[in-house]
């Protein structure tokens, strides 16, 4: 214990005798632990506002399709249970956060422009209920009720139609005989979504509206559930393939998206690679220091050797060296990482660069995000690294013989 | 380009282009809301998805759904007499036709004049702000076939003046025998009339 106490006393103190080298050696460490986590926080980011993106305009962490629905969107394809029957269903297993919605590809026309979009006959309260997209109306009102009129579109598209509050527009879709079935319908209000092409792809309308419409009175075409943990779905997708007894598709978001599930597991992969790389390039740095640092003191080193210190006491006091010069600058650096995020609390706006983004379905403002595993996993790495990186200089310093190291000039 | 065509009812008709050369045979089967085109070039009949009821009629002013809705207008608009006029030692009647709340019509309303030999005179569309987008008129009237007809009609864009299309008739009978066998796919891929 005495050697430990006598190392560590060593350790700390040959630290501040070259106090250059190990400011030095302190502020690329702590750079390198603040690119570590800074970076990460904002790549996870924007991999999260995609995710959740993505999961809001699929909507749901859990959706119900007919088996057939996936691969042809059409009519004909209805989820087995009548909106009632899910309704007494659910509410009995308790679950709440879900949405039934008829969802068809249409063709929404007004008088200069037609376009084609899809269908959502959805009903409103049930839908803020599971955070889907078109529950920010940025324009007039939503939808009131699961009769409603009106129709609610995205701002981009009323200006692509020429279309605004208050008109007309015609929405035209099939009905189960393959019949055209189309009715008008007053915008009542416009929505406003992270992606321009949600502005453009969705219109909402009331549900009872839309299947009087095409002609499917009680039946919908999937139902959307949502939870409060995007990684965690297993329970609610047991739950709900439980409750649809076999009957249709039930999928969770991973499966429905699989673009969207692989990323979550390319940027955990990512995290890891990228903590590793920078750690490469600062171990050089760190290697060097020690190296130097046991150059200088071979003198010394066989000094204390003679003196009848045992080895170990010697690659204990290096590894000491190493293990303060370490933490010190670790935690330098994460309290840099968290203090930068602080002043991006509110966002950093790449609007201009928007439109690349937006191809691969990122929104043009970033929430830098901290995760408190990634920070684990950059500390734990870089020290557990460099540490082993350590034990190369300690290991020459404690098998230095005493009488050539006390004569060596 | 002229054309051949039989009307059956309200709800059935037949168009077929029969010149110039290049363009024969194309043509157009429309029974109540369905409307089907047939190419000799493809040689294929296609129905109109819904998606393109509002574009051009083979390549005219007139959309597909101009040609094809024909009476159901008088069911989904709100109708209201403007006024009476006098043409021609007749009288015109002015009709203001909104369309219902839920109807599938875009435009904000249409207003005929309609004279009382039941010829109508002009048919404007409108936008839901009121302003003119285009108008159907009638340039000439004249006896064919033993009724009044309106002989010369021309479809007109508001945006584009200089464009038109018209639609002039060389004759025309009524109360002909029509077999069943006219108003079908096959008649309308291999004229037999």
């Amino acid at each position: 214990m005495k050697v430990v106490q006598i190392s560590f006393l060593l350790a700390s103190r040959n630290l501040w005798r070259n106090y250059r080298r190990t400011i030095i050696m302190l502020v690329a460490i702590s750079v390198g632990a603040w690119a570590m986590i800074f970076m990460t926080a904002l790549m996870r980011g924007m991999v999260n506002e995609m995710l959740r993106d993505g999961i809001r305009s699929l909507p749901g962490l859990v959706q119900v399709h007919n088996s057939a629905y996936r691969d042809d969107p059409s009519i004909n394809n209805l989820v087995s249970m009548t909106d009632i029957e899910i309704e007494t269903t659910f509410a009995a297993a308790g679950i709440e956060r879900y949405a039934t919605r008829v969802r068809v590809p249409a063709i929404i026309s007004s008088e200069r422009e037609s376009r084609g979009v899809t269908l959502l006959g959805v009903d409103p309260l049930r839908e803020r209920s599971i955070e889907a997209v078109g529950s920010v109306i940025a324009e007039g009102r939503g939808l009131e009720s699961i009769d409603d009129n009106g129709i609610v579109i995205g701002k981009k598209l009323a200006g692509k139609l020429d279309t605004e509050i208050g008109k007309r527009i015609v929405l035209m879709s099939q009905d189960p005989d393959n019949e055209v079935a189309d009715r008008g319908f007053r915008v009542v209000g416009l929505f406003e979504a992270n992606l321009a092409a949600q502005e453009e792809a969705f219109v909402f309308a009331g549900r009872t509206v839309v299947q009087k419409m095409l002609g499917i009175d009680g039946r919908v075409s999937e139902i959307a559930l949502t939870g409060d943990d995007y990684r965690n779905v297993e329970l609610l997708l047991a739950d709900t393939r439980r409750l649809m007894d076999g009957r249709d598709e039930v999928l969770s978001w991973q499966e429905l998206d699989t673009f969207l599930g692989t990323m979550l597991g390319v940027m955990d992969g990512f995290v890891l690679v990228w903590i590793v790389v920078i750690f490469l390039a600062l171990s050089f740095g760190l290697v060097n220091t020690l190296v130097m640092a046991v150059f200088e003191r071979v003198r010394e080193i066989g000094l204390m050797l003679a003196l009848g210190m045992r080895p170990s006491g010697i690659m204990l006091q290096i590894i000491f060296e190493s293990l303060l010069l370490l933490m010190l600058g670790l935690s330098i650096g994460n309290a840099l990482a968290y203090a930068s995020v602080i002043p991006l609390k509110d966002g950093l706006d790449i609007s201009v660069v928007a439109e690349g983004m937006e191809m691969f379905g990122a929104a043009s403002v970033l929430y830098p995000e901290i995760q408190v595993n990634d920070v684990v996993l950059a500390n734990v790495v870089v020290l557990t690294l460099g540490l082993i990186a350590s034990l190369s200089p300690a290991w020459r310093a404690s098998r230095y013989e005493p009488v050539k190291a006390i004569t060596k000039v | 380009m002229s054309m051949e065509s039989w009307t059956q009812g309200e709800k059935r008709s037949l168009v077929r282009v029969t010149a110039p050369k290049k363009d024969r045979d194309n043509g157009t089967l429309i029974d109540g809301n369905k409307l089907w085109t047939y190419s000799p070039k493809i040689n294929r009949v296609i129905q109109v998805p819904s998606s393109m009821m509002n574009q051009s009629w083979m390549g005219s002013d007139f959309s597909n759904k101009d040609i094809s809705r024909t009476d159901d207008i008088i069911e989904r608009y709100d109708h209201r007499l403007l006024g009476e006029t006098n043409l021609d030692g007749l009288v015109v009647y002015e009709i203001e036709s909104v369309p219902h709340e839920d109807a599938a019509v875009v435009w904000g309303k249409e207003v005929f004049r309609i004279r009382e030999d039941n010829v109508m005179v002009e048919q404007r569309f409108y936008d839901q702000d009121g302003e003119l987008i285009k108008t159907l008129r009638t340039l000439e009237v004249s006896e064919m076939g033993g009724r009044t007809v309106a002989a010369q009609q021309r479809m007109e864009k508001t945006d584009t003046p200089d464009e038109w299309t018209e639609i002039r008739l060389d004759s025309i009978s009524f109360d002909v025998e029509l077999g069943d066998s006219v108003f079908t796919l096959s008649n309308l891929r291999n004229p037999r009339n």
